[in-house]
């Protein structure tokens, strides 16, 4: 009976105390721009932090294969031209630093991995955070928005 | 006589907080007014551009000459959005044919609407409940002869004090059958917001 007690206890701990971190874009402000591409989606899945985590220990099995000559941008940093394993790492890194105090707080970033062929035939294989103001769809019109501060974002065209 | 003081005290509080309440007030307003609410691509940019393009484009002596005897088909791609905002281009160049047409020179083709066309045809043709002698047959339709198409782009600068946003739109008609651009022009717009100190 104890246990049992115990065994709800942690599950209400981890439900109280699980967040979701979203981070919705504003895209109605003007900001500089180096350039933008314009393409289509051609998959879309949702990951979160812990995949990350766990595909690091797996020395970057399949984020990092999969990201190798592509752009990944997002909030924390990164940008074309980057280690992938390395932008992967400050993706960790930035959710990991929301978790400040050592409480049982854990943290879940919700991110969209975006598989997006640009005009030119190229594909580029994107990580932004989710964004429930935007959803991603396959087929989607999408612009590759490169910031002036080395980041990636991707738009719906409409 | 305290628990009277304290009541009509209390009763003055209210008022006064019922006085400083919130209010949602709905007014309808100027819908060609100058909207100034931040530095973003607004209303008036969008009117700004769109007129000033089709003024510029019915006053060409190019598109002069091309519509002197006949009404030109133009079909409009999507204008392409090269700045960091999400703007509804397509709002845009629904202005700008709207224009277009009123002015009575041009004739267009939608293109976001042949989906919707063929469906209402494959009904009058397959449905059975068309007069196929009266249902409008598939291969009939004419096909545009010019392209309108266009490129709207920013250039942002800014520090503490101040911003500055200058946008850029590009409209450029081409002759299908050719391949040539036979008008292009292209319109701006400067905003700035700066912090302004007041003092009395």
């Amino acid at each position: 009976m104890k246990l049992i007690s115990l065994k709800i206890l942690s599950l209400f701990s981890l439900l109280f105390f699980t967040s979701s971190a979203f981070a919705d874009y504003d895209r109605n402000k003007a900001v500089p721009v180096e350039k933008v591409l314009f393409g289509t989606v051609i998959s879309v899945r949702n990951i979160n932090q812990e995949e990350l985590i766990r595909d690091r220990n797996n020395g970057w099995h399949t984020f990092g294969g999969a990201l190798i000559g592509g752009v990944i941008g997002n909030q924390f940093g990164g940008g074309s031209g980057k280690d992938v394993a390395t932008i992967l790492g400050a993706i960790i890194g930035g959710s990991m630093a929301n978790n400040r105090h050592n409480q049982p707080k854990k943290v879940i970033t919700r991110l969209v991995e975006l598989m997006i062929k640009v005009e030119g035939g190229e594909q580029f294989m994107v990580i932004q955070d989710f964004d429930k103001q935007m959803i991603f769809h396959s087929n989607d019109k999408v612009r590759m928005i490169y910031l002036a501060n080395s980041t990636v974002r991707i738009d719906k065209q409409r | 006589m305290n628990k009277i003081v304290l009541a009509t005290t209390l009763s003055i509080a209210l008022v006064a907080l019922g006085g400083c309440t919130n209010k949602s007030v709905v007014r309808y307003g100027d819908a060609s007014a100058v909207e100034t609410t931040n530095i973003n691509f607004g209303s008036t940019d969008l009117q700004k551009v769109a007129g000033q393009m089709t003024d510029s484009l019915l006053l060409s002596p190019v598109v002069g000459t091309l519509t002197a005897n006949t009404r030109p088909i133009l079909f409009v791609e999507s204008i392409k959005n090269k700045t960091s905002e999400h703007i509804d281009t397509e709002s845009i160049t629904d202005s700008i044919s709207t224009k277009l047409l009123r002015s009575g020179k041009f004739r267009f083709v939608d293109m976001g609407r042949v989906s919707a066309a063929r469906e209402q045809l494959e009904f009058q043709q397959n449905s059975g409940m068309v007069d196929t002698s009266k249902a409008i047959a598939f291969g009939q339709q004419v096909g545009a002869q010019y392209m309108l198409y266009g490129n709207l782009a920013s250039i942002v600068k800014s520090n503490k004090d101040k911003a500055d946003v200058y946008y850029k739109f590009t409209l450029r008609l081409m002759d299908l059958k050719s391949g040539l651009v036979e008008w292009a022009d292209e319109t701006e717009i400067r905003k700035t917001k700066e912090k302004e100190f007041v003092s009395w």
